[in-house]
Parts: structure tokens; sequence; C-alpha cells
């Protein structure tokens, strides 16, 4: 091989090496981490908050981030919900007020990285004492929650029927006419 | 079938008209309402690849103009189908040469005004979900069916006379290539046989019967996406009627506008006669006086019960803020028109159709003032909530408009304009000639 061609070897191996290296230089922030706490408040009338603290590798915080918080939710499809953000205190916690309404949520908190540092998210089950639950009162099946069930349903029904009617009524009509109106509806 | 076509001399080149080759004026109008609807077209496409945030729509008023237009175009539709059903019903000899218009004006502003619910959609492409993750207590799923039903039973309503319609011209001279393998087909083997038109009759009698309770309900479920919620303005046992009257109000308005433009634009002034027109200004002026005492009925409650929140909204309806448009309603939807009609010297084709076209502004802005006045009040304080349709929204809205008489247009390209079979029929049960 000339000098040449080993140059130009060389030359194509950093070119292709240059990518991969700029973005492993990139990728260099240091990540933080995020850890979840609940913090129970000790008045009854006031929200429990659920909190989030930003630290650095080395343990001391981070301050003025955005950390976004997220809950499981099932509307159109089990997904994270997104609930809040709250930008984090001289200590690097961020607090988000939050009513459960029921005793555990999976609650994932985000970091969406800045120039100094990398992203982070964590995602932790909270467990919420039993008296701080707020639940939706089922109404009394006895009464109208019976008909919350009992009428969609019914009106499923209705508008089958309603369906089928104007379903039949065309097609017997054209059939009859196929037939020289002596058929069927006569 | 020949006795019935010597009384009718003309009325199948009448039915045809429109089938004919247009004027040059025609295909200057027919080309702007192609521009326009092109335009809402791509107006609607920028917005799904942009995004909803394009329009004027935000967190406080989260229904726009969108929805006016739904529930103001299934408004439109439900008089077309109810003036149809009801004039059959009541056996009216003078419904035979408004039926088709009017069943085509339901038929073309239901199947505009049904698109809609997506247009106000963050995401159209997910509409798909309504069905897979359905909701049944939600008062918009239920909404998407009972449009869909009423869309169904329009076409039956719409599709059984034109069958008859298309076996009996199918020879008629005109009908040529194309159009006439259409008719031949379309017919059905309808070959005007006694026992074919009393099957007719007794279908179309049950679907008229079916399709009045169909659009009340279509109607009232529409109001309950408003009235099921505690919103003050949209809360309201009225709402449902409310509703109802105020569709078959603008209804017979667009009906009335439609059939004077065709009226006019293919010659029908003989089989048209002007006393369709003024028996239906008529029935316009009832229903707007209905519409005027249910106002008057929820203005007069809500504000003399005072609850604080409903007084601010009623307060800025009336005299602040939404007074300019509010009393532009009253005036151009109630007053006025109930005036042209009321006077001898102005109840004239020319005076009607100024009143419905009155009536057909005025019952927008009427939607407007109900929907979007109510969404701009905190119900939680904080700053009052401000809502201005964006470029995008009234693009849409005017592409939409213009789709209505295009989507007639063509429709009239394919079928008759007149109800040739009906006609004939009322005519010799009436022992007359037409």
């Amino acid at each position: 091989m000339t000098r040449f061609r080993k140059l130009v070897l060389l030359i194509g191996c950093f070119g292709l090496l240059m990518p991969t290296l700029v973005v492993s230089a990139q990728g260099q922030e240091p990540s933080p981490s995020i850890a979840i706490s609940l913090e129970i408040s000790s008045r009854p009338e006031l929200a429990d908050v659920i909190a989030a603290r930003l630290t650095a590798p080395d343990g001391t915080p981070i301050t003025e981030a955005r950390i976004e918080f997220w809950i499981t939710s099932n509307l159109f499809g089990e997904r994270y919900a997104f609930v809040g953000a709250s930008p984090t205190d001289s200590s690097g916690v961020a607090r988000l007020p939050f009513v459960p309404h029921q005793d555990s949520y999976d609650v994932r908190v985000t970091f969406d990285g800045t120039e100094l540092w990398s992203s982070a998210e964590t995602i932790a089950t909270i467990e919420f004492p039993s008296a701080r639950v707020i639940r939706y009162q089922p109404t009394d099946p006895t009464q109208l929650g019976s008909l919350r069930f009992v009428m969609p349903r019914l009106m499923g029904i209705v508008v089958g029927m309603i369906w089928a009617t104007l379903f039949a009524l065309a097609f017997f009509t054209l059939r009859s006419f196929k037939r020289g109106g002596k058929a069927d509806l006569t | 079938m020949t006795a019935v076509r010597s009384l009718t001399p003309g009325l199948e080149g009448a039915a045809l008209a429109p089938m004919g080759r247009s004027g040059r004026g025609h295909r200057v109008i027919l080309l702007l309402l192609m521009v326009l609807t092109a335009s809402g077209i791509g107006a609607f496409i920028y917005q799904f690849s942009t995004g909803i945030g394009v329009t004027g729509m935000n967190d406080r008023v989260f229904w726009g103009i969108y929805t006016v237009d739904l529930v103001t175009l299934i408004g439109f539709s439900y008089g077309g189908a109810l003036v149809s059903a009801i004039l059959r019903l009541t056996n009216a000899s003078w419904r035979g040469p408004i039926s088709r218009l009017a069943e085509g004006t339901a038929l073309a502003t239901l199947a505009v005004g049904a698109l809609f619910p997506l247009a106000s959609d963050g995401h159209p492409e997910r509409v798909w979900r309504l069905v897979t993750a359905m909701q049944i207590n939600s008062p918009i799923m239920w909404d998407m069916v009972a449009i869909v039903t009423y869309l169904i039973a329009t076409i039956v309503l719409f599709a059984l006379p034109v069958v008859a319609d298309l076996g009996r011209l199918q020879d008629a001279p005109g009908i040529e290539g194309w159009r006439r393998r259409w008719f031949r087909v379309g017919a059905f083997g309808w070959t005007g046989t006694a026992d074919q038109h009393r099957v007719l009759n007794r279908s179309l009698t049950a679907i008229a019967l079916l399709i009045i309770p169909l659009a009340v309900m279509v109607h009232t479920v529409l109001s309950y996406a408003f009235s099921l919620t505690s919103r003050p303005g949209w809360h309201s046992t009225i709402f449902g009627p409310y509703f109802v009257i105020a569709a078959i109000y603008s209804g017979v308005a667009l009906v009335v506008v439609v059939i004077v433009v065709f009226r006019r634009a293919y010659h029908l002034e003989r089989w048209i006669p002007e006393r369709a027109i003024i028996n239906l200004g008529y029935l316009m002026a009832a229903l707007g006086v209905l519409y005027g005492y249910l106002l008057f009925t929820e203005v007069t409650t809500e504000g003399y019960v005072g609850a604080e929140a409903t007084e601010k909204l009623l307060y800025a309806l009336l005299l602040d803020r939404w007074s300019v448009l509010f009393w532009a309603f009253v005036i151009g939807g109630l007053v006025a028109p109930l005036l042209i009609i009321g006077f001898r010297r102005t109840r004239t084709v020319v005076g009607v159709t100024v009143a419905a076209s009155l009536v057909t502004g005025a019952l927008f802005i009427k939607r407007f003032l109900m929907f979007i006045p109510p969404l701009t009040e905190p119900l939680i304080g904080g700053e009052v909530g401000s809502y201005t349709p964006s470029w995008v929204e009234i693009v849409v809205t005017v592409g939409a408009v213009a789709a209505i008489p295009l989507l007639l247009v063509g429709l009239f390209k394919v079928v008759p304009v007149l109800a040739v079979v009906e006609m004939e029929e009322i005519s010799r049960s009436r022992g007359e000639g037409l």
C-alpha cells in the first residue's frame, strides 16, 4: 500500500469515527438523579405534595430545573398522563400538590435536561395513607346510579332497532320494486 | 303511464333542467364555490398538519366556531327533513314541488355538518377510538351515534322517491349515455305500477314517522353536550326544546333560500308556485314566534333568580360585551322576519326570501352567542376569557358553507330536482292536471 492510500484510509477511518466521537462527547453531560417522595400535609384541608428531588452525581441539589409529573391513566388506553410541572427550589426539590382518589399511583417524574445536565427520569409507586384518599362516592345503585348503567344500554338497543328498521325498509322496498311491487310490503 | 305524461307537459324537462349545460353565469358561480371549498379543505389540511393551535381556541374557550358550524348545519338539515316529513304526513298538497329540494338540503347540510367534530379535534386521525375506546356514558359518543342514525334516515327518505323518479324518467328526452345507464340501474325495476306506488307510499310514510322523533332526538342529544355540564348559560332544562325549535326554524329558512335560488336559476317558477314559498314563510313565522317565546322564557327565568355567574353572563349578553351581536340576532332573526311576513305588502317571494336569509344568518349568530360567551366566563375565578376565530377557522367555515350549494348542484346533476312521481300522484289525487 502506497503512502497516499494509507493517508486516504486514515482520513476515511477518522471521518467515519468523527460523528461517533462528537455524539459521545455531547452525551457526556453529567447525569443527575431524581428521587420521589410524598410529603403529607399536617393540615387536613390542604392537599398532600408529591416531591421530586433532583441532584447531581455528587449529591448537590440542582436548582431552577423544570420537573414534570405524570401518573398512569387509563383514558383512551393505558398511558402516562401529564398532571403538572414545577421548578426545583434551592434544595433541588420540585413540589406538586396532589389530591389522591385511590390508594396508590405509579408516578413518573421527568427532567428534560439542560446544556449542563443530561435528562433524567424515574418511576415510583406512591402509597397514600387511606385517610388522605378522597374517594369518588358511587351513586346509590338502588337509585339513579342504576339508571346510569341501564340507560345507555337501553339506548343502544333502541338505536340498533332504528338502524335495523331503516335498513329493512330500504331493502324490502327496493326488492319490492324489482318484483313489480307485488311482494313483502304490499 | 301515458295518461300521466299527458297531464304533465314540461314537467320532465323541468325536473331534469339542472342536468343540462350550465350557462356562463352558472359556471362562474360554480367555479367560485369550488375555489372556496378547495380553500376550506386546504385550510383544514394545514390545521391538521400544524396542530389545532392555529385556531383561536384556547384553554378557556375550548369550543369555537367549528362547534357553532356543527350545530348550525345539523340544524339546517333538520328543517329540510322535517318539512318533507311533516308535509307528507299532513298530506299537504303543496309539498310536491319542494320536497326533493328540502330533502336534498337536509342531506347536503348534514353531510358537511357531520364533518365538523373532526375539525374540532386536535387529533382527527384518532376518531376511530370513539368506537374502540367507547365511553358509553358520554354525550359526545351519543352525539355521533345520533348524527349517523339521522344521516341514514335522511338518505333513505331522500333515496326512495328518487328511485321512483329515475324509473319514471329513464326514457325522458335528454337522458342519454351514462345518465341513461344510471337511471336504468337506479330505478330498481320501477315501472310505475299501482303496487309499486302503494309500496313506496307506505315506506315513505313509515320513514316520515320515524324521522320526526329521530330529528328531535338528534338535536336534543346535541344539546346535552352543553346542558349536561354545570356551566352557567349551558346548564338549562330548556336547552333540548330550544335546540330543536332553533333547528327547525333555521332549517325551514334555509329550505326557502335554496328553493328560491333553484327556482330562479332553473326557471322552475311554473312548477314551484309562489303559494308554496309563502306557506313556508308562514311556517317560518310560527316557528319564529315559538323561538322568541323560548328565548324570553330563558332570559327572564334565569335573570329573575339572578345567580351570580348567570347574572354576569346575561349582563354581558344583553348590555355589555356581546350586546351588539345579541340585539342584531333579536332584530334580524326575530323581529324583522316576523314583520316582513306579517304585512301583506311584503309577504311576497322576495320578502319571504329576505326574511329567510335574515333568519339563516341570525341563527348562526345565536349559536355563537349560545356557546362562546358562557365559555369565556371563568368558572373558578381568574380573568374573563376571549375568543376570536383565526383565519384558518374562517376559511374552513366559508369552505363548508360553499360546499353545500356545490353538493346540491352536483346532486341534481344526477337526480331530478323535482319529485315527479309525487307531484303526479298529488295531481291525480286532486283530479287536476299540473
